[in-house]
């Protein structure tokens, strides 16, 4: 109810301390697995066409050490084929009242204009478009962009095609719970056999609880992505999986340096592998401090999410009944993985070969974090604005990337 | 027109409880402020994933439908304005589509809609009244073995039943989509009519 009079004397001759054009961000948070992969140097735009093709090889020509002068026949199998990836569209959107907002013309912003505006609202309202946009992309890099189907419970169709997905064998399920027989297309130990194959590694107990994150896990880690003529050098983990990292580490008086390295995120070396800590990598207990779960108030739009509407926060999942074996028997691929089980998924850790990754971003402007604006044609103020883009993530070489769970922080 | 498909809601759809229309009220005169555009009336539509994003799930979770923003008659019964109860249009304020009431001040299948939350007497708010809703039961159910499927009737204070009888009249709202229980919240298909303006 107003009051009788309107002002008081304190009101009516002073305004409210304000530092003008200043919003402190409480919600997003920063996506260093895209700035480090930009900065590696796989920005590989789309320049259009019936999606993307990346050809590889899976198979060899015949040959044997021979006795001279003795003859052979001499015949051929296909050796190599292609993955295929679509573009997906990412668009944040929202209405614009040029009433209340003025979009830079000086034609609208009634309200929001003039001296007494504190901070340019259309501003924020672009820029969040684009930090939704960012954190989409972030988070669907750690999932999948498949349909439903065996072994993948989810419908992710119009995501990126992420890590959970090509960092996979087909038969052992990755931190999502899901296990994945095509990649790009293609059959995973089908005819290409494991040529697009990565192991995920189950660091958890043989009931399917966490264990722990030690320097044997990150050798063999290491030792997985080598093995098949990968260049390990970036980790990936959440801010809570660095933590437990580094205290595994550091506990065991290990190779352990904390550097700062080029983008602004504290780095750890492990063995050439630079890990970097990121808040949006899946995590379990990473939702207890950064708004991904619904607890605490954290509800509606006051979360992050990805592509999908949901974050990359872990939980537990049922791993297959491999077959001919009994519960808790171990996976026969060497994933660590027991049968049948209850696994706790808690953090989770990447080894990556940067340079084996691209993002496939379009060059068409429009949808390259272009606006598009269309006017409601019988409204007198209102607009839609949506901020799109069109782009993929995908891995051209998964077995030179090994992907870790089931660790506690 | 005021099927707006571009507005802003400001709050979660089932989170809103505001002394003006349009949800931005000036804080030293208490009058309506316009900007952002939204007004009452405006009615539109949403998908399942549109419906639940826009959930404060707090609260409950919204599903696909038609939603409106509506008006609360200062003299409803506050208590009967909560999230799965009937509103109706007041009884004495026909045909108005924009201001609605509690149950036990309204016309039973005067433009019945669901509450999605407690929307303060004389405040302005969201309510459903097409689509898949979140309902409430009553205190008992009619019908000896309630099940999905059955016909839903709207009852003292908003509340619904299932009653033994299953015909439709100017109670009925629709279909249970899950099993009737007592004092709980069960989703429903509404079949309720079409209304402009």
């Amino acid at each position: 109810m107003p009051t009788d009079p309107l002002y008081n004397e304190i009101d009516s001759t002073n305004l409210e301390s304000v530092r003008k054009n200043t919003v402190f961000d409480n919600l997003f948070v920063d996506t260093p697995f895209q700035a480090k992969l930009r900065r590696a140097g796989v920005w590989d735009p789309f320049l259009g066409g019936n999606g993307m093709f990346e050809g590889f090889i899976y198979g060899r020509p015949q040959g044997a050490a021979v006795a001279p002068g003795s003859t052979v026949t001499v015949t051929r199998q296909q050796m190599n084929t292609g993955m295929k990836f679509q573009p997906k569209a990412y668009v944040s959107w929202l209405p614009l009242d040029d009433w209340e907002l003025d979009d830079g013309s000086g034609t609208g912003g009634v309200i929001n204009s003039g001296p007494a505006m504190i901070a340019n609202q259309y501003q924020i309202l672009m820029e969040l478009t684009v930090k939704m946009i960012n954190t989409m992309i972030e988070m669907d890099s750690f999932r999948h962009g498949q349909a439903a189907g065996t072994g993948v419970a989810d419908n992710r169709i119009l995501d990126s095609n992420g890590l959970s997905e090509a960092l996979n064998n087909g038969i052992d399920p990755s931190w999502d719970g899901n296990y994945f027989t095509t990649y790009g297309g293609n059959t995973r130990n089908g005819v290409i056999g494991p040529a697009l194959n990565s192991v995920p590694l189950f660091l958890g107990t043989a009931s399917g609880g966490t264990g722990q994150i030690d320097f044997n896990a990150l050798m063999r880690m290491w030792a997985q992505g080598t093995v098949t003529g990968g260049s390990l050098d970036l980790g990936i983990t959440n801010v809570l999986g660095f933590a437990a990292v580094a205290n595994a580490l550091d506990a065991q008086r290990r190779d352990v340096s904390n550097t700062r390295h080029d983008i602004n995120w504290t780095g750890l070396n492990f063995n050439g592998v630079d890990i970097y800590a990121d808040p949006l990598a899946p995590s379990a207990q990473a939702g207890d401090f950064l708004s991904l779960a619904t607890a605490n108030g954290q509800s509606g739009n006051n979360t992050l999410v990805d592509g999908a509407g949901i974050s990359t926060q872990t939980s537990t999942f049922l791993s297959p009944t491999y077959s001919g074996l009994s519960t808790g028997e171990l996976s026969p691929t060497g994933s660590l993985v027991p049968s049948n089980t209850t696994i706790t998924v808690g953090e989770v850790l990447f080894f990556l070969e940067s340079g084996s990754f691209k993002i496939r971003p379009t060059n068409k402007k429009g949808w390259n974090y272009g606006l598009r604006r269309a006017p409601m044609p019988n409204n007198v103020s209102m607009d839609a604005l949506f901020m799109r883009l069109g782009t993929n993530l995908y891995n051209v070489s998964p077995r030179h990337n090994v992907q870790a769970y089931g660790f506690a922080s | 027109m005021p099927y707006l498909p571009i507005l802003p809601t400001w709050v979660a759809i089932n989170g809103a409880d505001d002394p003006t229309p349009t949800g931005l009220q000036d804080i030293r005169t208490g009058q309506t402020v316009y900007g952002g555009a939204l007004n009452l009336g405006d009615y539109f539509d949403m998908t399942e994933k549109e419906a639940n994003g826009n959930s404060d799930t707090d609260t409950g979770t919204l599903h696909a439908g038609r939603y409106r923003r509506v008006q609360v008659d200062s003299g409803a019964t506050a208590a009967n304005v909560k999230t799965g109860t009937i509103g109706l249009m007041v009884a004495g304020g026909q045909p108005q589509l924009n201001l609605v009431t509690s149950y036990d001040k309204g016309i039973v299948g005067a433009h019945p809609v669901v509450f999605l939350n407690s929307i303060t007497p004389g405040n302005y708010g969201f309510v459903q009244e097409l689509g898949i809703a979140t309902v409430l039961c009553g205190s008992s159910i009619q019908k000896a073995s309630p099940a999905s499927g059955d016909l839903l009737e709207m009852t003292t204070a908003g509340v619904v039943d299932d009653k033994t009888t299953q015909t439709v009249n100017q109670a009925t709202i629709g279909l249970a989509l899950a099993p009737p229980i007592a004092n709980t919240l069960i989703i429903a298909q509404l079949n309720l009519p079409v209304l402009q303006g």
